[in-house]
């Protein structure tokens, strides 16, 4: 059963007299107990997708979608406060940035407690609970690994180095036991060995908790290592979906191809500096999109009928958007 | 192989004068020894912190260091002294492309004015004579001849990665330092990058030295690998010794949690 549930979500921004159309029919499901993987480029669209499934939308965006439901609950048709519960108890975000997305005039520790909520508090009196916050608060930055917890939950911000901040977001999402995490690039700038133990820790979650987990990211090594299913996005379409296994196994589009090739340690047999295969020119600015399919001009297998936007093609659950697909004669 | 940059004790001392009731902060880097050979090159990994942008300055000079001697070409520099001249001999047989390479740009010079800086602080040559080696240096680095008139906003990532490169190899260095030069790029502009170095290094026979997170890419184009931990070389070796067989434990732990990513991988099929 999905748990989130979002169909034909349309993002598009007035500048002036022209519309651009950021994100243009993009579908995504989350299913429950499943870590699903959004893979894209940066322009792609993926943090707008984040920000319209936390209705953090800057007010010139206008969006529409045809189905956007959390749990069977429509989310469009939802009073704001009502969102704003779901949004506390049910789905966490990890944001993109933790320098920027996190309070410079408080400590941590303050912060992390703040976002603790009122139910997981035991005790009568005001000390009492101030002690069982400050409890939760240490073992949850345990959770995530950080060790020194008497030194980051004292320090503010721009004390600490950016992948404490990194886990230190993470942790302050897992303290209000949530259904869905959304992690916006979680591992970005991180070293192997701290980049594994953050993922081990999300599967761990995901097999004890069944927490499900959006994780947005384009480090595909780590999606490739953790995810159950995966949705590619390119210049704001969505491109492929399906599950990890067959994508990874026989991608059907030429672009999900192309990124899975850009990672060298995918292929035991690439000779050492060789060339690697790559995808010629750069990914389109939103002002000057192509039309139809956006991958169009660098596609190595484009035809004329790529001008027009490719329709949805379904093969059992794994759903491809081209007109010319790689691997169809094997199917 | 000729050997064309020699580094010998290399030390460099970071304190912060004690304060009332404050420990004092020490950070000490080397001493380092390094030999790196014509057209050779050597991938820098090792943990945050451990001072792995830190050597990558001390080498090209940016930063003083305290110690040591670094020989280049059979020209000796004492790595203390920041003296003009042997600065400027410098600059043209090593250079650098920065972490961010959007943001080691000037926004407000167009890309020529910025590829022509480095040529009029350190050459003689005229204006004429400059712009054509610019435009020369641009079609190299896979760009257009109208990029000259470009401002920095204009182009995309991968373009101002192209940009940053061009102006390292504008001076025809013998050793080229890059500090993640692949982190901020895009899966596919990324493999672009890669292509791009590999065959210009082909071209001009320089030695490349970058610091990298990214193992695979390191185990692609690396001939060398060199661990740090703390500010000491704790391992180096040929690329496919240390993956194989790594033996600090520093290494294994890098090592073993890159190959948990790929095993998982090869299971899951």
């Amino acid at each position: 059963m999905p748990m989130l549930d979002i169909k034909n979500l349309t993002l598009e921004m007035v500048a002036g007299d022209t519309t651009i159309k950021a994100l243009d029919k993009v579908n995504l499901t989350v299913n429950t107990g499943e870590i699903r993987a959004l893979v894209g480029e940066s322009g792609s669209g993926k943090s707008l997708i984040v920000s319209a499934i936390c209705g953090a939308l800057p007010s010139q965006w206008r969006m529409t979608a045809d189905r956007m439901s959390w749990k069977g609950e429509n989310l469009l048709s939802m009073s704001k406060y009502q969102r704003r519960e779901v949004m506390r108890r049910d789905i966490a975000v990890v944001f993109q940035n933790p320098q920027t997305s996190l309070d410079p005039s408080a400590t941590l520790g303050e912060q992390l407690e703040e976002s603790i909520p009122d139910e997981f508090v035991e005790g009568y009196w005001f000390w009492q609970r101030a002690q069982h916050r400050k409890r939760i608060a240490i073992s949850t930055v345990h959770k995530v690994g950080i060790k020194q917890h008497k030194h980051y939950l004292n320090a503010y911000p721009h004390q600490i180095p950016s992948d404490i901040g990194q886990k230190f977001m993470i942790a302050m999402a897992l303290v209000s036991q949530p259904k869905l995490l959304i992690a916006d690039d979680p591992t970005r700038g991180m070293e192997p060995t701290t980049k594994t133990q953050i993922l081990k820790l999300f599967t761990r979650l995901n097999q004890t908790r069944s927490l499900s987990i959006l994780f947005v990211s384009h480090d595909l090594l780590a999606i490739a290592s953790m995810s159950h299913s995966m949705t590619v996005l390119y210049a704001g379409q969505t491109v492929e979906s399906g599950k990890m296994k067959h994508i990874k196994k026989r991608p059907l589009h030429p672009y999900t191809k192309a990124l899975l090739d850009s990672a060298p340690s995918f292929r035991k047999d690439l000779p050492p500096k060789s060339q690697l295969p790559t995808l010629g020119g750069s990914i389109p600015t939103l002002q000057h999109l192509p039309i139809g399919c956006r991958l169009g001009p660098r596609c190595p297998r484009a035809q004329r009928a790529c001008v027009s936007r490719p329709a949805v093609r379904h093969i059992h659950d794994h759903t491809y958007n081209c007109h010319f697909p790689l691997h169809m004669e094997k199917l | 192989m000729t050997d064309i940059m020699q580094v010998d004790g290399l030390t460099f001392r970071h304190n912060d004068k004690k304060r009332w009731l404050k420990k004092p902060e020490i950070f000490e880097l080397g001493p380092i020894d390094l030999t790196v050979q014509r057209g050779e090159t050597i991938a820098i990994i090792g943990e945050n912190r451990a001072g792995k942008s830190l050597l990558a300055k001390l080498l090209v000079g940016a930063i003083p260091a305290d110690e040591g001697v670094i020989e280049l070409n059979s020209h000796k520099y004492l790595a203390k002294y920041n003296q003009l001249n042997s600065q400027q001999k410098r600059t043209h047989d090593i250079r650098m492309i920065l972490q961010h390479s959007s943001e080691s740009m000037n926004p407000s010079v167009p890309v020529g004015r910025v590829l022509d800086e480095p040529l009029r602080l350190n050459t003689k040559l005229t204006e004429a004579e400059r712009k054509p080696l610019i435009e020369e240096m641009l079609t190299k680095v896979g760009l257009l001849r109208e990029h000259y008139y470009f401002y920095r906003h204009m182009l995309s990532d991968g373009q101002q990665q192209r940009v940053s490169l061009a102006r390292a190899i504008i001076l025809r260095p013998k050793v080229l330092i890059a500090d993640e030069p692949f982190a901020a790029l895009d899966p596919s502009i990324r493999s672009q990058t890669v292509n791009l170095i590999l065959k210009l290094q082909q071209e001009m026979g320089m030695a490349f030295i970058f610091i990298s997170h990214n193992l695979g890419i390191v185990r692609h184009i690396a001939d060398r690998v060199i661990v740090m931990e703390n500010g000491h070389i704790v391992e180096e070796g040929k690329t496919e010794t240390i993956f194989r067989w790594p033996e600090h434990a520093i290494t294994k732990k890098l090592i073993v949690a890159y190959q948990s990513l790929i095993t998982t991988n090869t299971i899951g099929e």
